[in-house]
């Protein structure tokens, strides 16, 4: 996971910006795909010329898993949530659920770090004020969420 | 503006993994290792215990203790077990410890696949051994007398535990596709920042050359078996000349995944040599990007040439002749790996632990094997070695070096990373040798009963051949047994000894040696920069 920090002086605003560490675009994830389609489809394509047209529905179905397994990753590698902390407002974007950027008043917010008593799970660091809270910093490891909950409070209270 | 910080029940619940929980539900990459690991010493002991069978019927000509069909029950499942659950899983085992270790990852891609894949493979071993007892049952049907190549017209005759058979090999392949796009999207994605591809472990580049070659091969023999239950049960005729089929294609089906089989069982071991040797002949590996150049040489020709195992079948001599070619052509890739060990050897401040040992004895075993095998590859002289016990002989001396030797290798290595504790050393080189030298008693005598021309597969032998059968069982009870030895010492290990540094050997090299010995329960989760 990356935890990027900017403050942007001109609009007097910080900036924290959450992704995970990835290797592969998501250019190089579809031609990784392709690369496995035509590799698997060709094998098939082969045997199914000498009769053997029952590999066809396994290799299908093995594209399609391959498909799924490496949407999801990118998915998942490609998450990023960015966060705004302007003079009066927190805004929280997701760009996995694009349509809802949720702006919260600095003067209501609550920032809640939820610990797992037992230590075998993640804490969760929720973020929110009237009974509305997201959750924020979902793929952060534990150092870094705490990093994060810091940050936002010092940025809140100074900003 | 305020901050709270509230229990963790509070707003939310989750139940902490505890007792068979944390097993059945583990999405922890290494606990499903030491599934995988524990789930492989048991089926090589059931495995093992079968070839032990067979060696004692083989102990003297005549019929002693086993009928045709049930010795060749044996030889069936003594394949099928060894090579998909023992060989196969004890590699992801090692995997699935080492990857996220080695490349600086939290965990693997997809944790919950993880899970699934580990526990398809207990399903799919029920159905195996199932496949070998029912026939004993009434109306259990005949016997699996096929060998681990079932192929038809017999296995289109033999009775219901060929469907169970062709089930667990379903099982087995869902398992291996699931494991493999795992394994190819962690290594591809998940590195720590830093490191590029020609930075990654050797070990991490062997299974990512594994995962694509499975991905490539499996769902050819998933439809050739279930062309072959179609044969069977719905009334097709793939594989019955008597309906216009041919039983040569599934032959092709076959080998077309069991060529690069052999591939998937050496490339890990190899991959924890080119771990093993650096560390304990403390210099780096020689010629690392000449050794993925040859790793990925020997997947793309060792896809292309799987027909060297049907010289027999009667194929034209062009086709013949290209499969000979290319059989000959892997000996380079082969040749090259072999002399960058050597070459990393060469003038190093060796020691001999047993990790060593066991590589040092990969080297020269396995060369042995993969010599025997450019002799099987030439045409002439395999239509003299082809079904006798020469090939029995070459594919153990190229399976049992290259596959379980290295991962023997494997486990002494990073036994003390898994368990906190050093193993016993001087238990560790028994083993090596008792397990060393009853190999090479039970197998180096069977290619000169297969020169002189003792079949394979076939119960009884003639006279002439029973000094050489003695010998080898003799060795045979002696490489068994001495696997009790292995047992004993990683359970000892796991119950305690002298604790393990971080950097367990000194030589050794790497991310995972940088964590403590045992490692936390979540390792990396501030992932490491690679310089």
């Amino acid at each position: 996971m990356v935890l990027r920090a900017n403050q942007n002086s001109d609009a007097d605003e910080a900036v924290l910006i959450i992704q995970p560490n990835r290797n592969l675009t998501w250019n190089q994830s579809k031609w990784l795909f392709l690369f496995f389609a035509f590799s698997i489809g060709l094998v098939g394509t082969y045997f199914y010329s000498l009769g053997a047209w029952l590999i066809l529905p396994f290799t299908g179905l093995e594209i399609v898993i391959v498909g799924i397994a490496i949407y999801c990753q990118s998915c998942c590698a490609h998450s990023q949530q960015v966060i705004r902390i302007d003079e009066t407002h927190v805004r929280i974007r997701d760009n996995q659920n694009a349509q809802a950027e949720k702006c919260f008043h600095k003067a209501w917010l609550k920032i809640i770090q939820n610990q797992d008593p037992k230590g075998w799970y993640p804490s969760r660091l929720l973020i929110g004020s009237h009974g509305e809270y997201i959750e924020i910093g979902k793929n952060l490891v534990e150092e870094e969420r705490e990093m994060l909950a810091n940050n936002l409070r010092s940025a809140i209270e100074g900003a | 503006m305020s901050t709270t910080t509230l229990t963790h029940d509070e707003a939310h619940h989750h139940e902490a993994p505890k007792g068979w929980r944390r097993w059945l539900f583990s999405t922890n990459h290494k606990d499903i290792g030491t599934l995988y690991l524990l789930f492989a010493l048991v089926m090589l002991f059931l495995g093992g215990a079968s070839a032990m069978l067979i060696r004692l019927e083989l102990f003297q000509p005549g019929i002693q203790l086993l009928d045709p069909d049930l010795y060749n029950n044996l030889v069936t499942n003594h394949a099928l077990i060894m090579i998909f659950g023992g060989v196969m899983p004890a590699a992801a085992g090692l995997a699935n410890w080492m990857i996220p270790m080695m490349i600086g990852a939290p965990d693997m891609a997809l944790p919950r696949l993880n899970n699934l894949s580990f526990w398809i493979l207990p399903a799919a071993a029920t159905m195996l051994i199932l496949s070998f007892v029912i026939p004993f049952f009434p109306g259990g049907g005949t016997q699996i007398n096929t060998g681990w190549t079932i192929y038809p017209p017999l296995s289109l005759q033999v009775g219901m535990s060929m469907d169970f058979l062709i089930f667990a090999i379903h099982l087995l392949g869902i398992s291996s596709v699931l494991a493999s796009i795992n394994i190819i999207v962690t290594l591809l994605n998940m590195r720590a920042p830093g490191m590029t591809l020609m930075k990654m472990p050797m070990f991490c580049w062997t299974w990512l050359v594994t995962a694509f070659l499975l991905i490539l091969v499996i769902p050819v023999l998933a439809g050739g078996v279930t062309m072959l239950l179609f044969d069977r049960h719905f009334g097709t005729s793939f594989f019955d000349a008597a309906g216009g089929g041919d039983p040569v294609l599934f032959q092709h089906l076959f080998w077309f995944f069991g060529h690069p089989e052999v591939y998937i069982l050496l490339l890990p071991s190899i991959g924890v040599l080119a771990h093993v040797i650096p560390a304990f002949a403390r210099k780096p590996l020689f010629g690392y990007k000449s050794m993925v150049g040859a790793m990925l040489a020997v997947a793309t020709i060792g896809m292309v040439v799987w027909a060297h195992h049907q010289y027999t079948v009667g194929m034209s001599l062009g086709a013949v002749t290209y499969f000979m070619i290319g059989t000959i052509l892997i000996s380079i890739p082969v040749g090259l790996m072999v002399f960058n060990f050597i070459a990393t050897i060469w003038r190093g401040a060796m020691t001999f632990e047993t990790p060593m040992l066991f590589a040092v004895g990969i080297v020269l075993m396995f060369t042995f094997g993969g010599l025997s095998g450019v002799m099987l590859a030439v045409v002439p002289a395999d239509m003299q070695y082809h079904d006798s016990m020469f090939v029995v002989a070459h594919f153990h001396y190229v399976l049992m070096p290259g596959a379980v030797f290295g991962l023997f290798a494997g486990v002494f290595y990073w036994l003390p990373k898994w368990t906190g504790h050093m193993y016993d050393e001087k238990l560790g080189k028994l083993f090596f040798w008792t397990n060393v030298i009853g190999f090479n008693i039970t197998f180096f005598p069977q290619h000169f009963l297969g020169l002189a021309g003792m079949p394979r597969r076939i119960v009884d032998y003639n006279m002439m051949f029973t000094e050489f059968n003695v010998v080898s069982s003799i060795g045979a009870m002696i490489f068994g047994l001495s696997h009790l030895l292995l047992l004993y010492i990683v359970i000892k290990t796991i119950r305690g000894g002298k604790k393990a540094e971080s950097r367990a050997w000194e030589g050794a090299k790497g991310l995972e040696w940088e964590l403590d010995s045992p490692p936390a329960f979540h390792t990396w989760t501030v992932a490491p920069q690679i310089k």
